[in-house]
């Protein structure tokens, strides 16, 4: 956004062109003057050189006249004196000579000059270039006939006069015709800036707003609130104490894309972007940021202010729009957030309303306002999400075990391994903190398998001292989609000469979008490594029955909100009725999670639920504890009820 | 284009004197130039010169969107 503002900031266009036109009228009137004043000075010389021809001719016309015997001195010296006196009227002389003789006539020239004049014309190739001698310019003009070479050298005026004549009007032109190159100069130079202006406006204009609805667009919201918030720090800002972000994502607008078009999305678009607009007024202002989100900045807008524009936004969009001769209501979610109690800038404005939207989605609630004490501050999001790959690599990410129970014997029958991140500067972190981080990180695979091979290495310590507990791993669908993960668990497991009967996956499933079809071969080959299959949190997610018969898992893990009101909600007793009913059809294990009084496990037992685990026997534990749990007498929780 | 006045006192009073000293150069020293061209050529410049004393607009800030009145 920088480069817009430096688009519509750049002035120097005009001056530069101002200055690029005076110089050229400089130039142009300089050449004009030199070449007038050399032409002129020119045609003078050759008037002057013909008219001396003339001159030279009237003398070898009269010496011609003369008999020969009638040459001398006397005569030609009067001959040439009459010539001088009726048509020269400057610093002149005639010098005509023969092989033998040689006459001179001065008119207001000295001997000296005469005789330096005579050498220097006999030096100089023509008598276009006038000679120069003692601050004078003299011309010449030589002639020959018969014996004659008669010389004729004149000083000259033509110069000077032109000089006198010619330079007083060019300077009054020159000024003239710089007088006009200069109005040209500012007009020209205002025409181009001008246009160059526009152009500048027009880009400016597109890079900051979006095609279809006319709204500004992303950059301009940057550029907008760069601007708005913190201290000023140039002549653009316009800093606000507070005001409200809202962000506006409209519920529908995919199905109506996908069922009616893209032109009925635009249409949606539009409208919608018309109706907000109405509902606002500036200094507020509406941004498309792309897609179906539009950004709403209100500068001086209160959270209550904020709240009350939200459910107007809502109303409004919930009211039935046209396309194609069909009612459409887009609905909209709104998150708001407030500058500056609950972020300081623009990123963190966006990512507040952002994650209070997301909110209103999963809620249905219209809108939400961000709320800094349920949500983390998304700084330490941030920072935990950038600390995360450093986590995997230094082993931060360590493995808690929690025993599965035999609800008969109390013997330990397997181990639950539960991740924790050992955070250097926050502690233990539980899996609840940034599970999410690591599914949204694109590190998921990697962390799967990272898990995997802990716990791999941890049961062949294991085994190797005789404590053959099966350890159960979680591992999410993303981590399915792993193409390489069977063969991941089949290296370990051969690597680390564990059987593979004391490896158990355990699927977590809170989304249900991923591809069954795909999970169930990936599921397949992990079966086939003779690694058991569990459903975790059975009766929850993706644990449907369909899920249920397609996966062919090995044990149903029960979840716990099925438990904890066990002996008061009968709605759950049943439930728990049917699962172990169904276990026992499919031929599968049931395990009871998040048993916590002897009262539950007793029920369970009693509905033919064989194994559980909960705080009622062991909280989740670091290895070395779990290792002193197994080697303690068994049955280690024979007095569990 | 209205004629507005887009010209600063002093830019105006320069304008006044050089019009004045060009009008009257070109109206009494036909000798001295000896150019009937050259005196209609200053004669108009003086005259606009003049013009903007009066007025106190020029009509070439007015095309280029100057306007040195403000500052």
């Amino acid at each position: 956004m920088q480069q817009i503002a430096k688009i519509k900031q750049d002035k120097s266009v005009r001056p530069r062109l101002i200055w690029a036109c005076l110089c050229v009228a400089l130039l142009v009137s300089a050449i004009y003057v030199t070449v007038s004043y050399r032409l002129t000075a020119d045609i003078t010389v050759r008037s002057e050189l013909k008219a001396m021809g003339h001159i030279t001719s009237l003398v070898s016309n009269e010496l011609s006249q003369l008999k020969s015997q009638a040459i001398d001195a006397e005569n030609v010296d009067l001959i040439l004196s009459e010539i001088l006196l009726s048509a020269v009227n400057s610093p002149a002389f005639i010098t005509v000579s023969t092989p033998e003789q040689q006459w001179h006539k001065n008119l207001l020239i000295s001997s000296n000059q005469r005789s330096t004049l005579l050498q220097l014309v006999a030096e100089a190739e023509d008598n276009a270039e006038p000679i120069e001698l003692d601050d004078n310019t003299f011309l010449w003009q030589q002639r020959r006939i018969g014996q004659y070479q008669i010389t004729f050298v004149q000083q000259t005026q033509a110069l000077d006069l032109t000089l006198e004549f010619v330079a007083k009007r060019l300077l009054i032109t020159s000024i003239i015709v710089f007088w006009i190159a200069v109005w040209l100069a500012l007009t020209l130079a205002s025409v181009i800036a001008r246009r160059a202006q526009q152009v500048n406006e027009s880009l400016a204009y597109i890079a900051t707003h979006d095609s279809l609805t006319g709204l500004p667009n992303r950059l301009h919201l940057i550029e907008l609130l760069e601007n708005s918030l913190g201290p000023v720090t140039d002549d653009t800002d316009t800093p606000v104490d507070e005001g409200c972000l809202l962000i506006v994502d409209l519920d529908r607008f995919k199905e109506v894309n996908d069922s009616f078009g893209y032109a009925a999305g635009d249409t949606l678009l539009r409208e919608v972007a018309r109706r907000v607009s109405g509902l606002i007024s500036a200094p507020a202002e509406l941004i498309r940021t792309g897609g179906d989100e539009f950004i709403i900045w209100a500068p001086d807008y209160t959270i209550e202010r904020a709240k009350t524009l939200s459910l107007e936004i809502v109303n409004s969009c919930n009211s039935p729009i046209l396309i194609n001769g069909l009612t459409v209501n887009s609905g909209a979610s709104i998150g708001i957030s407030h500058y500056p109690s609950q972020a300081e800038d623009t990123a963190g404005l966006i990512v507040c309303a952002d994650t209070a939207m997301h909110k209103a989605k999963a809620m249905r609630s219209g809108w939400q306002v961000y709320d800094n004490k349920k949500i983390a501050d998304y700084k330490d999001i941030l920072q935990l999400r950038a600390e995360l790959s450093d986590a995997l690599a230094r082993q931060q990410i360590i493995l808690y075990y929690q025993p599965k129970v035999d609800l008969a014997t109390g013997e330990i029958t397997g181990a639950e391994a539960l991740c924790r991140w050992q955070h250097p500067r926050l502690g233990l972190l539980g899996p609840g903190e940034f599970i999410d981080l690591i599914e949204h990180s694109g590190k998921v695979q990697e962390f799967g398998r990272y898990i995997i091979a802990t716990a791999a290495a941890q049961a062949e310590q294991w085994h190797s001292e005789g404590l053959l507990v099966p350890i159960a791993i979680n591992l999410s669908p993303y981590n399915l989609l792993d193409p390489g993960l069977a063969d991941f668990i089949g290296e370990t497991l051969q690597r680390h000469e564990i059987p593979p009967q004391f490896i158990e996956i355990e699927l977590t499933e809170n989304e249900t979008c991923i591809n069954i079809d795909y999970i169930q071969s990936a599921l397949a080959q992990i079966r086939k490594l003779g690694v058991s299959l569990a459903i975790d949190d059975f009766g929850t997610g993706m644990s449907s029955l369909a899920y249920l018969s397609a996966l062919r898992v090995n044990v149903l893990k029960i979840d716990r909100t099925f438990i904890c009101d066990l002996t008061t909600n009968k709605g759950h007793r049943a439930i728990i009725a049917a699962a172990v009913t169904l276990s026992q059809s499919f031929g599968c294990d049931m395990v009871a999670e998040g048993v916590e009084t002897q009262e539950q496990a007793r029920m369970l037992y009693d509905m033919g639920c064989r194994a559980a685990q909960g705080f009622l026997f062991a909280r989740p534990m670091p290895a070395e504890a779990f290792h002193d749990l197994l080697t303690q007498q068994q049955p280690q929780f024979s007095n569990a009820f | 284009m209205a004629i507005t006045s887009n010209l600063n006192p002093i830019d105006r009073s320069i304008r006044g004197v050089i019009g004045i000293c060009i009008m009257a150069f070109a109206l009494f020293n036909d000798n001295l130039i000896g150019d009937v061209f050259i005196e209609i050529l200053l004669g108009i410049f003086g005259l606009l010169n003049l013009i903007s004393l009066f007025s106190g607009w020029c009509p070439v800030y007015q095309l280029a969107g100057i306007n040195t009145r403000k500052h």
